[in-house]
């Protein structure tokens, strides 16, 4: 079925590309070529399911489907009045990306997987740069097209001249990291996300970057005896990404960049995750390592879900407003309450909170690192069960407080801007796709256990011991209780709004503000202000910009503060490697100086270098001078 | 030697039902220490009668987080109290990893408070959500500093204080690294319950105030709803504290049971007493008492590895 799959999705795109000129014919056919696709590659998903699947490729394959089809039905809306014209671009490239994520799940070689690998980055890069008139859209799209192949040139060095499993794996998590977004090699995910369409956002941080870690798991870590070192590296490289990508996340102001920081933090939770996998088994803690796996593959279900649902969701939002600048937007919640709703069930959920899904993955890991607590054989072993600990809660604590940001920026209180105000609820399609995706997330906190008892991939040896019984009764009660705490909160509404005598259940009145009626929007607090108590306590972090004008003079006219927060890594790598790059092509460009002797003395002396080299170090071997 | 389950269910009931005392206990104290007579030990038992019966109030800019907050926050609670053991007696309902649902449990409970401050628009809600997210972020920290020393202590994953093998001394050997998570405990409940130095509860309408800020829309069965679901949140930080403190021997007896609900109590008239011997802090200090309680809790840790032990 995945021959017709792709058939579909390469007729979509080519039929696409053909009818660019009609905007109807290309937007039908290539929204329906994704979802049919989908539904053929679907079909051949379950065709291969066996019991137990043992396939790590499944977990990824998901994803792609899901969000697909999820991005399609919303880009109807979200298309619509904006950029119709490309919509045969659109549809084209979309078809392309969909087909080449699935076939790098289903790669048979390295080459197959390197050419699908690059068709992928190409294709989004299209997406990405859809509304191309917009500098900063270019901008980021050149940034992400170069990450890309920075990524791409490490693992063809990895796949053809990497020789020991330490070489590839090292290769490897670069290569593989630029896509997932590990620290330092995430700077293409803040510029990215925030600049392309919604759906194709959501389809990139939901299912794309995901697949780095297939990558990782099917052809860099195959090396039993290099466990440990696979371990610890995920184990480092997910706690810095996971604290310092919340932290980034709650300075933003930008909706769709506090997602992209979000999505750095739970792409660390899931290399927390596979590094507990991997250190477990190197130290033969079989509960560190279940946990470990189980807790970073439901993380990968989960965190498409959701967050596939909060892009989309700022989607809408984009839609609705008009602007993704949080501190100008407010009061959503009345103007567009079912996507208010449901974005913020999403972002709860994403916070780890029960009885939202996000909560089941993060509980494993916590279950993983309190393993590597009750056991402790090692040292070293214990004290990063520890760090993962502290910095997991920290950075839950933290991640609830930006998605409050969000949803209390976007949706509560008085709208900040006039467009604000005049904002409305978002066509259909754009409304109940993220609902659908919630559902989804909630279907899997129920079934969570099936998931792990029957689809957990053989990858961690012990699938039947005593561990997979305590990880299967505690999903079950984490699942019940979520139940439960939806039951309770149901009979505490149904009790105030319903049972409560009519004359009691409330009357409206203004904002009761210590006495002043009628406080107005520019008395509210703003997202920025939420978060600027952490914000400040973090500032040896985030390091924020602050640009001032003081009130001066005994009449003072006009003051000014703003304050910002810029990427570290930008900032404090990459700005400073490309700048002395540049510097150092502008001193060689002196040699550029246009006189042909120049050139041809130039020429000469290399060759005289050449021959030197020829001279000195082939002389022991055979056949030299 | 009692049947567990019933201790802990009748313990469980007693919670619930006498939960409102502790705010009233508190009261009295820094009356005793204020030299006044104080209010009714009761006082918020007739409060919440009063408010049941009185007509809710809801702000015209809210969108709903407003209306729907008081009864999930509460429902939040009260599953968490499903959770909890009753000094050392674990609820019959505890699977591996109990604890870690508990807190998250509050930490929903909060997201949906702080979402309804907001709702409002207010500027006075506003900033106690913010201030309320910033301290429990931090206070998150010491929290699970304080779950790993459990789990480091008992080598099992559940919210129990009973170790792993059955067996094992208590203060005797233990003594200071109990101490230590059980001020760091102490430190967490003070602040996660907006006690004096943290938060000043009877400042209403300051710009010092942290919780009472946020609930300032509430009338009616709402701050009913809210009042209650703070007293169950003190007297479950309480039972915590006692499950650190109180000694094994006394596990699922009746005496056991007593003693929990005497300490939680006692709790009480501690933190009356602290609060009437101390100030508040300045806002800036407030993080620096809390990451110091993730220092402390660490310590615990250490003491119990290094000096009393526990390394295998």
């Amino acid at each position: 079925m995945d021959g017709v799959a792709w058939g579909i999705w390469g007729m979509g795109a080519f039929v696409a590309f053909l009818f660019s000129r009609s905007s109807s014919i290309a937007t039908g056919t290539g929204c329906v070529a994704v979802c049919a696709g989908a539904l053929a590659a679907l079909a051949g998903w379950g065709a291969r399911l066996t019991f137990p699947p043992c396939e790590v490729a499944g977990f990824f394959q998901l994803p792609i489907l899901v969000l697909a089809v999820a991005g399609a039905i919303h880009s109807l809306g979200y298309l619509k009045g904006h950029g119709e014209k490309r919509a045969g671009t659109y549809w084209g490239f979309y078809n392309i990306t969909v087909a080449a994520m699935y076939g790098v799940t289903l790669a048979g070689s390295p080459f197959q997987f390197l050419v699908l690998w690059e068709l992928m980055g190409l294709a989004s890069f299209a997406l990405v740069a859809f509304e191309r008139e917009s500098k900063e859209v270019m901008r980021a799209a050149w940034i992400y097209i170069v990450a890309c192949h920075a990524g791409a040139a490490f693992l063809i060095a990895m796949f053809f001249f990497g020789g020991t499993p330490t070489a590839v794996f090292v290769l490897g998590v670069i290569g593989f990291g630029l896509k997932i977004g590990f620290p330092l090699l995430h700077v293409w995910l803040p510029e990215a996300h925030p600049a392309a369409p919604a759906p194709v956002s959501a389809l990139m941080s939901g299912a794309m970057i995901q697949l780095g870690f297939y990558g990782l798991l099917t052809y860099c870590t195959w090396s039993l005896s290099e466990y440990a070192l696979y371990g610890w590296t995920l184990l480092g490289l997910g706690v810095i990404g996971t604290f310092g990508g919340m932290l980034f996340a709650l300075g933003q102001t930008n909706l769709k960049k506090l997602l992209a920081y979000s999505s750095i933090e739970n792409m660390g939770v899931m290399a927390i995750g596979f590094g507990f996998g991997f250190l477990g088994s190197a130290s033969g803690n079989a509960g560190m390592s279940l946990f470990g796996f189980a807790g970073a593959f439901l993380h990968l279900l989960i965190h498409a879900l959701l967050k596939g649902g909060l892009f989309l969701g700022a989607g809408s939002i984009l839609r609705a407003e008009g602007t993704l600048e949080m501190d100008r937007m407010g009061g959503l919640l009345k103007r567009a309450p079912f996507t208010g709703w449901v974005f913020a069930m999403n972002a709860a959920g994403l916070s780890g909170l029960p009885p939202f899904a996000g909560f089941l993955s993060e509980f494993l890991i916590y279950l993983a690192a309190l393993a590597g607590l009750t056991a402790p054989g090692h040292y070293g072993v214990f004290a990063m069960s520890l760090a993962v600990l502290i910095v997991l809660a920290l950075t839950g604590g933290l991640a609830a407080s930006a998605y409050v940001k969000a949803v209390g920026a976007v949706f509560l209180g008085e709208p900040r801007s006039p467009e604000a105000a005049e904002a409305h609820e978002v066509t259909a399609s754009m409304k109940w796709v993220p609902g659908a995706l919630l559902i989804l997330s909630a279907l899997l906190t129920a079934g969570a256990s099936w998931v792990i008892e029957y689809g957990f991939p053989a990858y961690c040896g012990n699938t039947a011991g005593r561990e997979m019984a305590v990880c299967i009764a505690a999903l079950r009660y984490v699942g019940v209780f979520s139940g439960l705490l939806i039951l309770l909160a149901a009979i505490g509404l149904v009790w105030r709004f319903r049972l409560v005598p009519r004359s009691r259940r409330g009357r409206v009145a203004p904002t009761w503000d210590c006495g002043y009626r009628n406080p107005s929007a520019r008395m509210e607090y703003t997202g920025t202000a939420f978060t600027q108590p952490l914000t400040d306590f973090f500032a040896g972090v985030l390091r924020p910009r602050v640009a001032e004008e003081k009130p001066e003079g005994d009449f003072p006219r006009k003051s000014s503060f703003e304050e910002w927060i810029e990427d570290g890594g930008v900032r404090f790598l990459w700005q400073p490697v490309f700048r002395a790059l540049a510097y150092l092509a502008h001193r060689i460009h002196v040699l550029q100086s246009g006189y042909l002797h120049l050139y041809i003395l130039a020429m000469v002396l290399t060759l005289l270098a050449m021959l030197l080299w020829a001279f000195l170090f082939s002389a022991g071997t055979e056949g030299g001078f | 030697m009692a049947n567990p389950t019933v201790i802990w269910l009748s313990s469980f009931l007693l919670s619930l039902i006498l939960a409102p005392l502790l705010p009233g206990i508190v009261n009295k104290v820094k009356a005793f220490f204020a030299g006044r007579r104080g209010p009714n030990l009761f006082q918020l038992y007739f409060d919440l009668a009063k408010l049941l019966r009185k007509e809710g109030v809801f702000s015209a800019t809210a969108g709903g987080f407003l209306q729907v907050a008081p009864p999930v926050s509460l429902g939040c609670l009260l599953l968490a109290a499903l959770l909890l053991p009753h000094g050392l007696v674990r609820s019959p309902l505890g699977f591996g990893g109990d604890a870690v649902l508990f807190f998250y449990l509050l930490g929903m409970a909060r997201f949906i408070t702080v979402l309804g401050a907001l709702d409002t628009g207010s500027s006075f809600e506003g900033m106690g959500a913010s201030r309320e997210m910033q301290f429990s972020a931090l206070a998150e920290g010491a929290i699970f500093g304080v779950i790993g020393f459990i789990a480091v202590f008992t080598g099992r994953a559940g919210f129990t204080m009973l170790p792993a093998d059955g067996g094992g001394e208590w203060w005797s050997v233990h003594a200071v690294s109990l101490l230590l998570a059980a001020a760091a405990f102490f430190v967490v409940l003070m602040a996660e319950n907006c006690r004096v130095p943290f938060d000043d509860p009877e400042t209403h309408l300051e710009l010092t105030m942290i919780h009472e800020a946020m609930i300032l829309d509430y009338g009616g069965p709402d701050l009913a709803l809210i009042l209650y679901g703070a007293s169950l949140k003190l007297w479950m930080y309480a039972m915590v504290l006692m499950m650190l403190v109180l000694p094994w021997s006394i596990c699922g007896t009746w005496l056991g049971m007593g003693c929990t609900l005497g300490g939680v109590l006692l709790t009480a008239v501690v933190v009356g007493a602290v609060e009437s011997s101390m100030a508040r802090y300045r806002f800036l200090k407030v993080p620096r008492m809390l990451v110091g309680a993730l220092a402390v809790a660490l310590l615990g840790i250490f003491f119990r590895l290094v000096f009393e032990g526990g390394i295998q």
